[in-house]
């Protein structure tokens, strides 16, 4: 998902969900941070480095592929961009280490969504955009890991684009990425640029969806191919479906972090409150283009009948550096988010590391043996002991 | 690259041309060394391949092209190690073989990168000095000395490619 769905549509889906306009802007400007915050954003902000929701061509070039360096990988793209769907999932074949990473596949409605809803309620419109941001990636990213694998995120020749006629039905129309990144995607001609095939496993190419370009983040596009971990089997990946039921999803998330609802559960939606846009919705999402951006800032400004302002990522730069050190993580936007990534984080590790894989890294429990690992994680500590005080 | 990764590779480039600069003082001698080399380099790159299938990619889409390179080099590993009581012309056309073969792919990698504004000169260069080393084989004399020499030749030329590795920066694609 692009900018267009992170934060343009997470504005409406705030709004629809009865978010005052103030609030809505926060949650789709942290929303859309999770695509920003790197490290080396971070180092120019001097914030805490585990924080990191994303990263840079250039970190990914420079990132180790020793085992640390690919656990830092996957705690980042697995927490933030491809949440797994089931980490207990039945595989019959395999060595553990396949079985670890085919367990890492992203997919809407996992206990994951559910934990990660639940672990916004009550910490803000920061922890509130940045769980927006991940139930929204489940749906587009579904069928890919965040880990680097060949065996779990290779695609090949056979991937067809299904295009829609007239009398409802679909033609399939054959899918060939370059892998000139710089060249202009143009969906009207099917010109797609994907990563190039890397027959090293942990190879950087073969993280996420790299090898299936960004066809999973645009939301008119429909299309069939032979996932790597899927034995032959044709898979079809409905866009427009999907991401109709993240934003339905979304709102109702939203709804139940607002207090409407007293528990958030898998497979609901709240349709009931989009169906008066839900035809604008379908539209804008089936218009081949790769940005919509436009016409979902349309749309969130009728609704809340409010100025949307655009996504700039120094909006709260200057707060941040200019408070002092101990009021950052309470008195700022930035300060809260980044806890707010940390405490996600550290929730998807611990999760991945209790399932026995050690692709994230180890978790160890801080109540039986006290405080280990990366000093930035003493914050969420912290954080917990001064609410635990109130 | 990180730092260290860069310190490695440049440390194992040293001792492959310190190597390089022994096996130059045995002179003939070394002969069965060469071959010993070639043959264990291909043979663990094959078992790790076979063993990379058999716990992995059996269970992928197109997975078998992991079987079929893994059997290829387990083959010419085999090969090599036999080739100790064969006449130096085989080791040659080996050579030539092998050679030809790199340098092909670095010259299409090249290609790729180059569409991919990447750093595409640094090997095609590394594939055109392959691809010249290969004529070189096959024009010059079949003497145990000469594989040894030209032995040397990739071991150095491999380590200098290795240091200028580390020290540049690379691309790849970003997934946001």
């Amino acid at each position: 998902m692009n900018s267009d769905f992170h934060y343009y549509a997470t504005y409406c889906a705030a709004a629809i969900a009865g978010f005052p306009h103030e609030a809505c802007q926060e949650i789709c400007y942290s929303a859309q941070l999770v695509d920003h915050c790197t490290k080396t954003f971070l180092k120019t902000i001097n914030g805490p480095l585990s924080a990191a929701t994303t990263q840079l061509q250039s970190e990914m070039v420079n990132a180790r592929t020793d085992l640390l360096g690919l656990q830092d990988i996957t705690r980042i793209w697995s927490s933030f961009h491809f949440l797994p769907r089931d980490l207990y999932a039945e595989v019959k074949r395999g060595s553990k280490k396949y079985k670890d990473k085919y367990r890492l596949i992203c997919g809407p409605n996992g206990n994951l969504v559910v934990d990660t809803v639940n672990l916004a309620k009550d910490h803000g419109n920061e922890a509130i955009g940045l769980a927006m941001h991940v139930l929204a990636d489940t749906w587009a990213h579904t069928y890919f890991a965040g880990t680097p694998s060949l065996v779990i995120n290779n695609t090949d020749s056979h991937f067809f684009e299904l295009i829609p006629q007239e009398d409802g039905s679909f033609v399939r129309r054959p899918i060939e990425f370059g892998h000139n990144p710089a060249a202009k995607e143009d969906p009207k001609k099917g010109a797609y640029t994907g990563s190039l095939y890397q027959a090293s496993e942990n190879n950087i190419m073969n993280l996420g969806h790299g090898r299936a370009g960004h066809l999973p983040d645009y939301s008119f596009i429909r299309y069939v191919y032979l996932p790597a971990w899927g034995n032959y089997e044709e898979i079809v990946k409905d866009n427009p479906h999907d991401y109709i039921h993240a934003f339905a999803q979304m709102v109702y998330a939203l709804q139940y972090l607002n207090g409407t609802y007293p528990e958030f559960e898998k497979e609901t939606y709240a349709w009931e409150a989009i169906e008066p846009y839900r035809e604008e919705i379908e539209r804008i999402l089936s218009v081949r283009r790769v940005d919509d951006s436009q016409d979902w800032k349309a749309l969130g400004e009728s609704i809340t009948g409010e100025t949307i302002r655009d996504f700039k990522i120094d909006e709260y730069q200057k707060e941040y550096t200019s408070t002092p050190k101990d009021k950052k993580d309470e008195e700022t936007f930035l300060g809260r988010f980044f806890i707010a990534a940390m405490t996600h984080k550290s929730m998807v590790t611990s999760r991945i590391s209790a399932s026995g894989s050690r692709l994230a890294g180890i978790s160890i429990d801080y109540i039986s043996r006290g405080f280990h690992g990366i000093n930035d994680y003493r914050k969420i500590i912290k954080k917990t002991e001064d609410r635990d005080n109130i | 690259m990180t730092r260290w990764q860069k310190i490695s590779n440049f440390l194992v480039a040293i001792l492959m041309i310190m190597f390089a600069l022994l096996i130059l003082l045995i002179g003939e001698e070394a002969y069965m060394i060469v071959i010993l080399w070639l043959a264990v380099l291909l043979l663990i790159h094959s078992i790790r391949m076979l063993v990379y299938y058999f716990r992995m990619a059996r269970y992928m889409v197109g997975g078998k092209e992991i079987l079929y390179r893994g059997i290829l080099f387990l083959d010419l590993s085999m090969f090599i190690f036999s080739l100790s009581r064969i006449p130096t012309t085989y080791v040659m056309l080996y050579m030539v073989g092998m050679l030809a073969f790199s340098g092909a792919v670095d010259i299409m990698n090249a290609m790729d990168l180059k569409k991919l504004q990447g750093h595409w000169m640094l090997q095609c260069i590394r594939g055109a000095v392959c691809v010249i080393g290969a004529v070189f084989c096959l024009v010059l004399k079949n003497t145990p000395n000469m594989v040894v020499t030209i032995f040397c030749f990739m071991l150095f030329y491999n380590a200098v490619m290795r240091i200028i590795n580390a020290v540049r920066p690379t691309e790849i694609i970003a997934i946001q």
